[in-house]
């Protein structure tokens, strides 16, 4: 008699049961509008009509067009900057979080950091507006200090979209790196002191290489979100920042859905596309990080 | 098809409004019409009306509403208020997915979203012969193919800071004047001033090229393109761009709110943007035996002259009577609406996808 089939090791059906409810949205809700977005990318729109039929015009209108690869571009370069800027302010601020002793001052800390996710991305942009505009609190300074003569224009521009959307997002870059920085064995520090390495060498040799999943997972989330972002871009980028949700919304509002169904479709591919690229590149340090813990 | 206004059609829409003031009027207090032959349906009917979002816009439908209400307890009357931009896409969406379940039943739609409704078969036609207030609007104001019918007409003009530009700017070619390089500011988008380059580089409505042209080298003149009214109030108000185009009618409410700002009827005209009542597609009857009622009350002169006082638009019913202070303005002056220009708004809806386009393209990528 044949022994029974053994269950791979660590194979659990209720874990798997536990992602139906998830599982069945996502197939109900997300991929079933997806679809429908497809089949609106195939119809055809001329002379601000829908005609009957079909056609792949509107994919060689969207990839054949330079203007639309600047736009990707745009959309691409202000996913990339955000994302660099919040690694490079979030790792450090979550390293200052986790290092606080006393409880209260790390609540602060956590307050401080979270709460303008509290407010709504509108109110928040429009705060920046008042800071960076011409006549805004910055310029004010600087003029007064006589550091500049002219306002500097900063309101309306690219770097004021930056400015904004690392405020914004920076939450998303910390939170992971502070549950990474929580999960490290302090041991492992004191062990890198004993083994003679100083105190930089210990950060880069031990502390960053096992943390490194931590900042994937937040540079993932902030360049998902800062290249989905429509609101800060329309309102403080003053027309010169095209980024891909922009489009997407005037073509909605100029009724050439099938055009802002590629769009978006174009959107998807180029989140899911960099992200796929991210976890590549990072696939070597993550792992050797896990081996470690 | 409407008739497309002319500016004989205005002045003689402004002078029988002046004329009948100066008469001593028929007065503004006279109630509305009632509705005839007593057709409106008895049982409960709810409708939602479509209401301008912004300044005053809202504040003679609201009013006109809870009157309605409480002379005919039957009826419900719920207020969608939107930019025809961001609500008549969402109307689109409605009558494609659910075509009995329009998201509204009736309400204020420009020139413009009403020639895109004409060709997308969003309107109803109105029975004009059932509203008895139609034989005292304006003849211009009444379409042959009875797609709504006019409620009020606005002007696009310039609106310019007082406390950063003086003296005032007199012509459309200000916009593009290099003393106001960085100065300017735009809604997104804005077709309007690239119509009048067009017009004065050869071109026109039919052919825009010269106009996208124009702006695609003096694109450096436009600081910044706002996505909303209280952006744009904030922006010309706080200097950051003093000089647009706009509306005189939202122009002036916000100056009326106490912001820094002008309007300015250009020398060479300003244009002119005709605001309708429409009555959806996919209707029941009842809710459209009811709209038919509603929009005809509106159009009574006590309503009418609430809507051209509050919007700031010239009425279009004859017997309303304008305020002195509305008399004076710039925008009713003879010469201003002597000078007024018309557009063909089919065309515009046949090209405004593409004409977005270019306006992203051509002049955005540009500033």
């Amino acid at each position: 008699m044949r022994a029974p089939a053994r269950r791979p090791a660590g194979w659990r059906p209720d874990g798997y049961l536990f992602l139906l409810p998830a599982l069945s949205v996502l197939v109900l809700f997300f991929l079933a509008a997806m679809a429908v977005l497809l089949s609106f990318s195939f119809e055809r729109f001329v002379g601000g009509r829908f005609l009957p039929g079909t056609t792949t015009g509107n994919f060689t209108t969207f990839l054949g067009g330079h203007y639309y690869w600047s736009v990707i571009a745009t959309t691409v370069k202000l996913g990339t900057v955000t994302t660099f800027l919040c690694a490079l302010i979030g790792y450090p601020t979550a390293y200052a979080l986790n290092a606080m002793r006393r409880p209260l001052v790390r609540n602060l800390g956590y307050f401080a950091l979270f709460a303008p996710l509290l407010t709504s991305v509108i109110v928040r942009s429009y705060g920046w507006s008042l800071l960076l505009g011409d006549h805004g609190f910055i310029n004010q300074i600087l003029l007064s200090l006589h550091v500049v003569r002219t306002p500097v224009p900063m309101l309306y521009e690219f770097s004021g979209v930056v400015i904004a959307l690392v405020h914004i997002l920076l939450p998303f870059m910390v939170f992971p790196v502070v549950s990474v920085l929580g999960q490290l064995d302090p041991a492992l520090k004191l062990a890198s002191a004993d083994l003679g390495a100083n105190r930089l060498q210990t950060f880069f040799r031990v502390t960053l290489p096992l943390t490194v999943q931590g900042l994937v997972v937040g540079c993932e989330l902030v360049f998902a979100l800062s290249i989905s972002a429509f609101a800060t871009p329309s309102l403080l980028g003053g027309g010169r920042v095209q980024v891909l949700p922009a489009l997407i919304y005037n073509e909605v509002g100029g009724l050439n859905w099938p055009l802002a169904a590629v769009e978006s479709y174009a959107l998807l591919v180029l989140a899911l596309a960099v992200i796929g690229i991210f976890t590549l590149l990072l696939r070597g340090p993550v792992a050797r990080s896990r081996g470690a813990t | 098809m409407a008739k497309q206004l002319t500016r004989r059609d205005f002045l003689i829409m402004t002078s029988a409004a002046a004329a009948l003031a100066a008469c001593g009027g028929t007065g503004a207090s006279r109630a509305a019409s009632p509705s005839p032959g007593g057709k409106l349906p008895k049982g409960p009917v709810t409708v939602t009306m479509f209401v301008f979002l912004g300044g005053d816009l809202g504040k003679m439908p609201k009013a006109f509403a809870q009157d309605y209400m409480s002379r005919h307890r039957n009826v419900k009357i719920e207020i969608y208020e939107d930019s025809n931009t961001v609500g008549y896409p969402k109307m689109l969406a409605a009558k494609q997915t659910t075509p009995n379940q329009p998201l509204v039943n009736f309400g204020f739609f420009n020139a413009q979203t009403t020639a895109q409704g004409i060709l997308d078969g969003m309107w109803n036609r109105l029975d004009y012969d059932a509203m008895s207030n139609v034989k005292d609007v304006l003849p211009i104001f009444r379409r042959e193919d009875r797609y709504g019918i006019g409620v009020g007409s606005d002007q696009l003009g310039l609106v310019y800071n007082t406390r950063l530009i003086s003296p005032a700017p007199t012509s459309w070619t200000d916009l593009w004047d290099s003393k106001y390089k960085g100065k300017v500011t735009f809604f997104d988008y804005y077709w309007y001033p690239v119509y009048i380059a067009a017009k004065m580089n050869g071109g026109g409505l039919q052919n825009m090229q010269p106009g996208w042209d124009f702006w695609k080298a003096h694109a450096k003149q436009i600081r910044t393109i706002v996505t909303s009214n209280p952006q744009y109030l904030d922006v010309l108000s706080n200097g950051t761009a003093p000089l647009t185009s706009y509306f005189n009618g939202t122009a002036l409410q916000w100056k009326g709110g106490g912001a820094p700002l002008e309007y300015v009827p250009p020398r060479e005209g300003a244009i002119s943007v005709p605001v309708y009542l429409q009555s959806v597609q996919g209707n029941t009857n009842d809710q459209n035996e009811v709209v038919t009622d509603i929009i005809n009350q509106m159009l009574s002169p006590k309503w009418n002259q609430q809507w051209a006082v509050t919007s700031v638009e010239v009425p279009t019913n004859q017997k309303v009577q304008l305020p002195d202070a509305m008399r004076s303005l710039p925008a009713f002056q003879r010469a201003t609406v002597e000078k007024l220009q018309t557009v063909d708004w089919t065309v515009v809806a046949r090209n405004n996808a593409d004409w977005r386009q270019k306006w992203d393209q051509d002049i955005k990528a540009n500033i």
